[in-house]
């Protein structure tokens, strides 16, 4: 009898000191967020391989449900783009010629890019949702060249952008997160705003100057303000104005993504040669 | 030589609700082509580990709740600790109550884990609004519960299946 109360006080003992570590834990976020964010990717690093090998069932269900879907719809698919193929040959001849001849006016002017984009491609090997937040691990980190705030695109558009990067893996916050913002424009209005996360399916525009300018279906693409996204990536379709504020529609379908592309961006802000800088006039001058 | 079998036997009764846990904590993270699909084995964890702490608790240790919940939280970008905290909580609610009503009804469990279950999720929302400063979602919590007790009695059985070969 002795020897269960023991027993159960040693139990009750290792309970008592397991909630207290994990208090400890929920602590050290608040306090040292940094670098909980670090061990957090160190230990997603470490167990990415089997993340990865778990993540096959969800990936046969995503391509039996994507099979599923195409299925029904294949043949009025085939049909429209026989259609459209034969638009955008006409479009790719019309591309050609304007390619060449913008090189040629950008040759004439002296023209530099304003960014260099590269891409990276991941797989999603885990997702998180469930009402805390909306963010996916996926298979680059550091060792592929993948940085803190690059913006994750899917097939379709905007999706996300890098929060913490451990060694193999990065994780995405996604557009429907709470706490994500990116910088846009409403193409047609000329409108710059702030997409803004909700936690739900429809992210909202905020800080527009003019919402009255801003009609349902108009594009939205990335501003490029700040410099730290690259401009015209396209990110959705004004949804709904309303008096509460404007919701978008993304192109992007963070339910059904499985590779994503991690865009590398450099800003390439021209270097001023201090010497070859024009000198302003002297006052002093006639 | 019977003896060498018979431990044989009896391994998967040892290794399968470690390993069982952690293969259901890796699915309800994976990148589950529906929402639903995704809040259906979200729960699986949560049930699998009340479970085994009402009909097995020797199967599965409350440390193993503890890092079960610790490696949910890193893989799924939470808080870390807070995953950790709810579980742990109520594994030790149930654990503890099983001390007390040994033999009870298969209706009373299942309350009891559904109580327990609540009370984990309110916390698990409660300190990630705290420390997110916004307040979660409240669907798929109410997700979590519905599916939780919908998925107890096929956990509890298998539980106790393995309980009474360890025995």
């Amino acid at each position: 009898m002795q020897t269960r109360r023991n027993l159960l006080s040693t139990k009750q003992a290792t309970g008592l000191a397991l909630i207290a570590v994990a208090l400890g834990l929920v602590a050290f976020n608040m306090f040292a967020p940094v670098s909980a964010a670090a061990l957090r990717m160190a230990l997603a690093d470490f167990l990415a391989p089997a993340v990865d090998f778990a993540a096959l069932p969800a990936k046969a269900a995503g391509q039996a449900q994507a099979a599923w879907r195409d299925r029904a719809r294949l043949q009025d698919e085939n049909e429209r783009l026989r259609r459209d193929l034969a638009v955008l040959k006409g479009w790719a001849q019309t591309a050609q010629r304007l390619e060449v001849e913008n090189r040629r006016l950008k040759g004439l002017l002296q023209y530099r890019n304003p960014a260099e984009l590269s891409f990276l491609s991941a797989r999603v090997i885990a997702k998180s949702g469930g009402g805390f937040g909306d963010s996916m691990l996926v298979t680059a980190g550091a060792r592929d060249g993948v940085e803190k705030d690059m913006v994750v695109l899917d097939e379709n558009g905007v999706a996300g952008r890098v929060i913490e990067v451990g060694g193999w893996t990065a994780r995405i916050l996604t557009l429907r997160d709470f706490d994500f913002r990116l910088p846009v424009t409403v193409e047609e209005a000329g409108q710059r705003g702030i997409l803004s996360g909700t936690g739900g399916k429809a992210p909202r525009l905020k800080h527009v100057a003019q919402e009255g300018a801003i009609k349902p279906g108009m594009h939205v693409i990335t501003s490029g303000q700040g410099g730290i996204f690259p401009a015209g990536l396209p990110v959705g379709l004004v949804k709904d104005v309303e008096p509460e504020g404007i919701t978008l529609a993304p192109h992007a379908r963070p339910d059904r993504m499985e590779i994503v592309r991690i865009v590398r961006y450099k800003l390439d802000v021209p270097k001023q040669d201090p010497a070859a800088a024009p000198v302003p006039p002297s006052p002093d001058a006639p | 030589m019977s003896g060498l079998l018979s431990r044989v036997d009896r391994m998967p009764h040892a290794v399968l609700p470690l390993g069982g846990g952690f293969a259901l904590l890796l699915l309800a993270l994976a990148p589950w082509p529906s929402p639903l699909l995704h809040a259906l084995f979200d729960v699986f964890p949560l049930v699998f580990l009340c479970a085994f702490a009402m009909r097995a608790p020797g199967s599965f240790p409350a440390y193993a709740t503890f890092l079960m919940g610790l490696l949910y939280d890193a893989l799924s970008g939470h808080f870390l600790g807070v995953t950790a905290l709810s579980w742990l909580l109520a594994d030790l609610l149930l654990r503890g109550r099983r001390l007390f009503f040994p033999g009870e009804s298969f209706g009373r469990s299942w309350r009891a884990f559904a109580l327990a279950l609540f009370v984990a999720g309110l916390l698990q929302w409660a300190l990630f609004g705290l420390l997110a400063r916004h307040p979660g979602d409240l669907l798929p919590f109410a997700l979590r519960l519905l599916f939780g007790a919908l998925l107890f009695p096929p956990m509890a059985g298998l539980a106790e299946r393995l309980q009474d070969g360890r025995e």
